[in-house]
């Protein structure tokens, strides 16, 4: 099957499979980033823990 | 802030400049005489090689001097180094195969310069995996720099094994007595290709350095106060 392939066709998927690997770390990096920005924006990074006094004397959300 | 966009903008610098070496390579590079135009897989296979062996030689560095001063940052430059060296080792090995599918006719063979690349491979994933699994700082060190000098001694084998051993490979055409046999017009695309794909490595390289200290400094914070 791969005999009758075109030469384009193994230079296609060589650039697109390279392309794919570096954009997939790219991503990865820029999830880790977003992960660390919002846990920074988060009442969590400040110290507010849910078990913390003032959260535990609020009453629950009512449904 | 500012130094965030200035990161973000060398970063599209870098990858912009990248696609451009590609796409010279591609589409406007001369077709070679003997391979035709299967032989522009060279573009993404040597940088990539070429790369994946820099970056031992930075991890091994960092290794040797991470062992003096275990409790410093560079651990977390050894991570992201790693991390690096072994996606292009992957991007080594998958171009390769590809480009020996088309040339030899088949998608692996256990020769010396595979074998011994698929070794760095193996070792790269070692190192992230001790990396991950030893949580005590000082062990994590000393294990990962004799690691480091482990990929960095492959590499030399990597380079010399199709003088040393009789393979499908074809020997060094780039960095050879007597010259490079390669056409100037291949040789200077696939050399500006080498210093592009390098400095790409080099800025994904900060870029996740930076991402991992923030989270180790994160990580030290959160233990600090709600201990």
């Amino acid at each position: 099957m791969y005999e009758q392939m075109s030469p384009y066709f193994f230079i296609a998927l060589s650039y697109g499979l390279s392309l794919a690997i570096l954009l997939g770390y790219l991503g990865f990096c820029i999830l880790k980033l977003s992960a660390l920005k919002a846990y920074l924006r988060s009442p969590l990074a400040h110290g507010e823990l849910m078990i913390s006094s003032g959260n535990l004397n609020r009453p629950p959300p009512s449904t | 802030m500012a130094r965030n966009t200035t990161e973000k903008r060398l970063g599209i610098l870098c990858f912009s400049c990248l696609m451009a070496c590609w796409i010279w390579g591609i589409f406007f590079a001369a077709p070679e005489k003997h391979q035709g135009d299967v032989y522009r897989i060279l573009y993404v296979h040597v940088p990539a090689a070429a790369t994946a062996f820099a970056l031992s030689f930075l991890l091994m560095i960092q290794g040797i001097v991470n062992l003096k001063d275990s409790q410093s940052d560079l651990i977390f430059l050894g991570k992201s180094l790693s991390e690096l060296g072994f996606v292009f080792t992957l991007l080594t090995l998958i171009t390769g195969s590809l480009w020996g599918r088309s040339t030899w006719g088949v998608w692996w063979t256990w020769d010396a310069r595979l074998t011994t690349t698929f070794l760095l491979a193996l070792l790269y994933v070692g190192y992230l995996l001790v990396w991950s699994s030893v949580s005590d700082s000082d062990n994590r060190v000393k294990i990962c720099g004799i690691l480091s000098v482990l990929i960095a001694l492959d590499v030399p084998i990597i380079y010399k094994s199709v003088t040393w051993w009789r393979t499908l490979h074809q020997p060094p055409s780039l960095l050879r007595k007597g010259g490079s046999t390669m056409d100037p017009e291949i040789l200077k695309v696939l050399l500006i290709s080498i210093f592009v794909t390098m400095v790409t490595a080099l800025w994904l390289c900060a870029f996740r350095y930076r991402i991992l200290r923030s989270e180790e400094q994160l990580r030290q914070h959160a233990l600090a106060t709600f201990e």
